[in-house]
């Protein structure tokens, strides 16, 4: 007979792992010494009904962590809007300055034309004055 | 005093906070390579998840197989195929396969967690790669140079004088520096923030699958039995020689050769993790299985440790910088005002702006 160990897990799933190993490690023999059809099916549906226990037990225990693992991915989703967001944030400001620099360069632009054209205004008086 | 003195206190005031500021780089290569560190092992942990999900997939498949080579073995064929065929053996092995589904389904919930962990690490890489600095001060350099080129056309446009190239360099440098040291500041703060906001994450992971281990592990070693069953009962039919894939689910450093049996009775340093009766029928799937996930898990320990050490060795008093940039502010603020003051002067000094004297009638 084989020897079960295991480091984790409560009681129940200790128990639920060994009888599973242990149905399954004595399916042969026992199927061996089935004189009947009925034994056979007996043998086969211990080992069923102790694989369809442990499955059951792994079923409910992920089915009840997962709010916590649930948490964990809105966490995960939180953090990778954090990161992205402030990036993003940079590269406006850094956006914003190349759009002020536009608006700059518009504006030095009229600003030189309306001097442009004040001095084409004022030489004409200036010329009737002096005469 | 005059401008050229106020200009040299002024680059006093810059290099001073240059000096205290110089620490103030964003460790973006040490972000890089926690990034790094991180997109390998969330890689790593999600194709595990999956594998594990995928073969417990298989298991009622392989226990079908594996049953009814056992029940043939000890029968006479054509009882095998009798109570192979018969509806009692459909209803017993069918039984299996509704349990299999669900959890297959949560353990994919779980490979979808490391998809999102990788994602994470994604962004942080992102961020460690993107040159806040230059790209920062690039775009305030071109608006200050505008922005000069904007106040010389204005006061020539009022007929003031513009503003001289040495003051305008000086601006346009303070003003790059500034950007600089904001841009370095605000991405030390980022990276300081990702940093933390995936060690938080990264510590509800660990205590979350340390949780849920006896679970895992259980369905892991339902796998490895499932498996190592059916390969036993190929072995068996003459179908192979030993099942290597027992070799691969043993802990490091432990293998089995190929004349198993008498070697393992005479090693009891291969026994240890692994206790087969005659037959080699089973082994301690359980806890192998226990200790490979421990294994998992702490790889997710080694992240938070990594996390934990960028922290450690990126601290930055943003305190002393704020008291800098507010010193800064203030010296930037006298001297503009100092400008105002100037460039009034010049205007009111014109001689077509000085007081003309009336004219007295006769």
């Amino acid at each position: 007979m084989a020897k079960q160990t295991t480091s984790t897990g409560d009681e129940r799933q200790e128990e639920l792992r060994r009888n599973y190993l242990q149905a399954i490690e004595n399916r042969h023999g026992d199927l061996a010494d089935a004189k009947s059809d009925d034994e056979a099916f007996a043998v086969l549906d211990n080992i069923t009904k102790a694989g369809n226990a442990l499955m059951k037990s792994i079923k409910e225990g992920l089915e009840g962590n997962a709010p916590a693992i649930e948490t964990v991915f809105k966490d995960l989703k939180s953090a990778n809007d954090l990161v992205e967001t402030g990036r993003k944030n940079a590269e406006k400001l850094a956006s914003l300055f190349g759009k002020m620099k536009t608006a700059t360069d518009s504006a030095t632009g009229l600003a030189t034309a309306l001097e442009k054209a004040a001095k084409a205004g004022k030489t004409p008086k200036a010329a009737k004055t002096n005469s | 005093m005059s401008f050229n003195r106020r200009l040299l206190a002024l680059a006093f005031t810059t290099l001073l906070a240059t000096v205290l500021t110089a620490c103030a780089t964003p460790n973006r290569e040490g972000g890089a390579t926690l990034a790094s560190q991180g997109q390998t092992t969330a890689d790593a942990l999600r194709i595990e998840s999956d594998g594990a999900a995928s073969e417990f997939q298989k298991i009622q498949g392989q226990f079908v197989i594996s049953t009814i080579m056992d029940l043939c073995d000890t029968r006479a064929a054509a009882d095998c195929v009798r109570l192979a065929r018969s509806k009692q053996m459909k209803a017993t092995l069918s039984e299996g396969s509704a349990q299999v589904r669900p959890v297959v389904e949560l353990l994919r919930l779980r490979s979808k967690v490391f998809a999102k962990l990788r994602s994470v690490y994604d962004a942080f890489a992102q961020e460690a790669a993107y040159d806040a600095k230059g790209e920062l001060s690039k775009a305030v350099g071109e608006f200050a140079e505008s922005a000069g080129s904007f106040a010389g056309a204005a006061a020539s446009a009022l007929g003031a004088d513009p503003l001289s190239a040495s003051a305008l360099s000086a601006a346009k440098a303070l003003a790059q520096f500034i950007a600089e040291a904001k841009a370095n500041a605000d991405q030390i703060e980022r990276l300081r923030d990702d940093n933390a906001a995936t060690l938080l994450a990264l510590k509800a992971l660990s205590a979350a699958l340390k949780a849920e281990q006896k679970y895992e592990a259980t369905a892991r070693g339902m796998v490895m039995i499932s498996s190592a069953e059916l390969d036993v009962q190929l072995r068996r039919a003459g179908f192979g020689s030993y099942p290597a894939r027992l070799n691969a689910r043993l802990p490091a450093g432990d293998t089995i050769p190929e004349s198993a049996d008498a070697d393992i009775r005479a090693n009891p340093g291969l026994r240890e993790g692994i206790d087969l009766d005659e037959e080699l029928d089973s082994y301690d799937a359980f806890r192998i299985a226990d200790q490979n996930y421990t294994a998992t898990l702490g790889s997710i320990d080694a992240l938070v440790s990594a996390h934990e050490s960028y922290n450690a060795e990126n601290a930055f008093d943003l305190a002393q910088f704020a008291l800098v940039e507010n010193e800064l502010a203030l010296a930037i603020g006298r001297w503009s005002d100092l400008k105002m003051k100037e460039t009034a002067a010049h205007i009111a000094a014109k001689p077509e702006n000085a007081e003309k004297p009336t004219k007295t009638h006769k």
